[in-house]
């Protein structure tokens, strides 16, 4: 699954820049899916991982929030 | 240059990170990699704007559907198949020659994904996110949709659950069109509200 | 269509090109456990049984005895307009104000709006309210706005003629005022 082969494409255009970002998107519907939290949670976590760095790549900031989420719901410590 | 047959390219910084939360959460029984391959082609396939031109065709040939979407979008979307996670309060407004909708998310990235996909990497910028909630008529004619000083601007800033869609104005001399070929003429960027059929 | 612990949601259940209205989306089991929305998953989950789309049984089996203590006579209405806990406090027209002080941690408000004169033009579904601190003790629903902001209002003399902002707002970010924006 990795290799500009398999980048999803919709309508020509791609989802993803880069399979990484499918990926940890793919993640943070999952966890939160799993949790039963509501979508609002992640995103809670996103604007503040926006907010912190507003220039940071999008997808980076969605897997800071993702971590931060992971973090704060106690799946794993900021160790692991 | 890197010799790509003998040396493949070595993840980046955030590719190990990515790949690393990914095994965690797999031991931790949060995701399994099968879920993940789903949402991804879900998202590349089963979403996109195409979805939400097949709306916009049926609100302009059909004033009935177009009555309940306005009134409530997210059932109407439902009719024809749509919905899922952020389509669940779908709400549509309607462009006129007197009004022009335009739609942003200013706190990070909110986008009705059943019907238009993902965002494209413009709507999630710093520049745009800023900019459109404060210069929407000069923004909107840098993007290549001026509208005139008499048309009054509404900008809609997704901030909470709700997710807004653009029903565009149906263009003119399409009165014969079949809906399929109404549909081929409604973009994504007209449906966010910076662009005209 | 409903999470399942351990990550997998059924097969084919994110896939699934007919997805239900959000409501069906909720996990009973994490939402009862959680202590979260415990009159809002009442409510919700009766309009369900009621319509069809989940049996009692279903319910059951997912969750375990599931309370349906609303009278037969709930209806979409009721649980758009919330749970008793929280009653919209504005009605569409009400010209209202953002408090400019208190969004400590997390928040929902945007900075440029916070201070502003604006009418609301629509009363959404009742929606949690962001935590305002990272680990706040109650999570309560509570309605929505969308409120219209001119331009003028918002950035003075710079703000274009004919244009308006809607932003959608958590209750507890406003004010009433009696001054018409």
């Amino acid at each position: 699954m990795t290799g500009a082969a398999a980048l999803p494409r919709r309508n020509g255009e791609l989802a993803f820049d880069a399979p990484w970002e499918g990926r940890v998107f793919g993640m943070a519907i999952g966890v939160v899916e799993t949790l039963g939290l509501p979508w609002s949670a992640f995103q809670t976590h996103l604007i503040a991982a926006i907010a912190d760095d507003p220039d940071r790549p999008y997808y980076e900031s969605w897997l800071a929030a993702l971590e931060a989420l992971v973090a704060d719901q106690g799946i794993a410590s900021t160790h692991e | 240059m890197s010799d790509a047959h003998h040396h493949p390219t070595e993840p980046s910084p955030v590719e190990r990170r990515v790949q690393a939360l990914e095994e965690l959460l797999v031991e931790k029984g949060m995701v399994t990699p099968d879920f993940i391959d789903v949402v991804v082609e879900t998202m590349s396939n089963d979403f996109g704007p195409m979805n939400g031109a097949k709306v916009v065709a049926r609100a302009w040939v059909d004033p009935h559907y177009k009555a309940r979407l306005l009134a409530d979008g997210t059932p109407a979307i439902a009719e024809l198949g749509f919905g899922g996670p952020e389509g669940d309060h779908i709400v549509v407004v309607e462009n006129t020659p007197d009004v022009h909708n335009v739609v942003v998310c200013t706190l990070c990235s909110c986008y009705p994904w059943p019907v238009l996909g993902l965002p494209p990497n413009w709507y999630k910028s710093p520049p745009y996110r800023a900019r459109m909630v404060r210069e929407p008529r000069a923004l909107l004619a840098e993007m290549g949709c001026p509208v005139p000083d008499a048309v009054e601007i509404r900008v809609w800033d997704s901030s909470a659950e709700i997710r807004y869609l653009v029903l565009p104005e149906r263009p003119a001399g399409t009165d014969g069109a079949s809906e399929d070929e109404l549909a081929a003429l409604v973009t994504r960027d007209a449906m966010i509200g910076v662009a005209r059929p | 269509m409903f999470a399942i612990a351990g990550g997998a949601l059924g097969a084919g259940g994110f896939n699934t090109p007919m997805f239900r209205h959000a409501i069906e989306r909720m996990d009973p089991g994490h939402y009862l456990t959680s202590g979260y929305y415990e009159h809002w998953l009442t409510a919700v989950a009766t309009l369900l049984v009621e319509g069809g789309f989940v049996t009692r049984d279903e319910l059951d089996a997912r969750a375990g005895p599931f309370p349906l203590s609303l009278p037969a006579a709930v209806s979409a209405a009721d649980v758009d307009g919330g749970p008793p806990v929280s009653m919209p406090r504005f009605e569409v027209g009400d010209p209202v104000r953002v408090r400019d002080e208190g969004f400590a941690g997390h928040t929902r408000c945007p900075r440029y709006v916070r201070g502003r004169r604006g009418r609301v033009v629509a009363v959404e579904p009742v929606a949690p309210a962001p935590e305002l601190e990272a680990h706040a003790a109650e999570k309560v629903d509570e309605a929505v706005y969308a409120v219209r902001f001119e331009s003028t209002e918002l950035w003075g003399d710079e703000g274009g003629e004919q244009c308006c902002v809607h932003v959608d707002l958590y209750e507890h970010y406003l004010e009433p005022t009696g001054e018409a924006p």
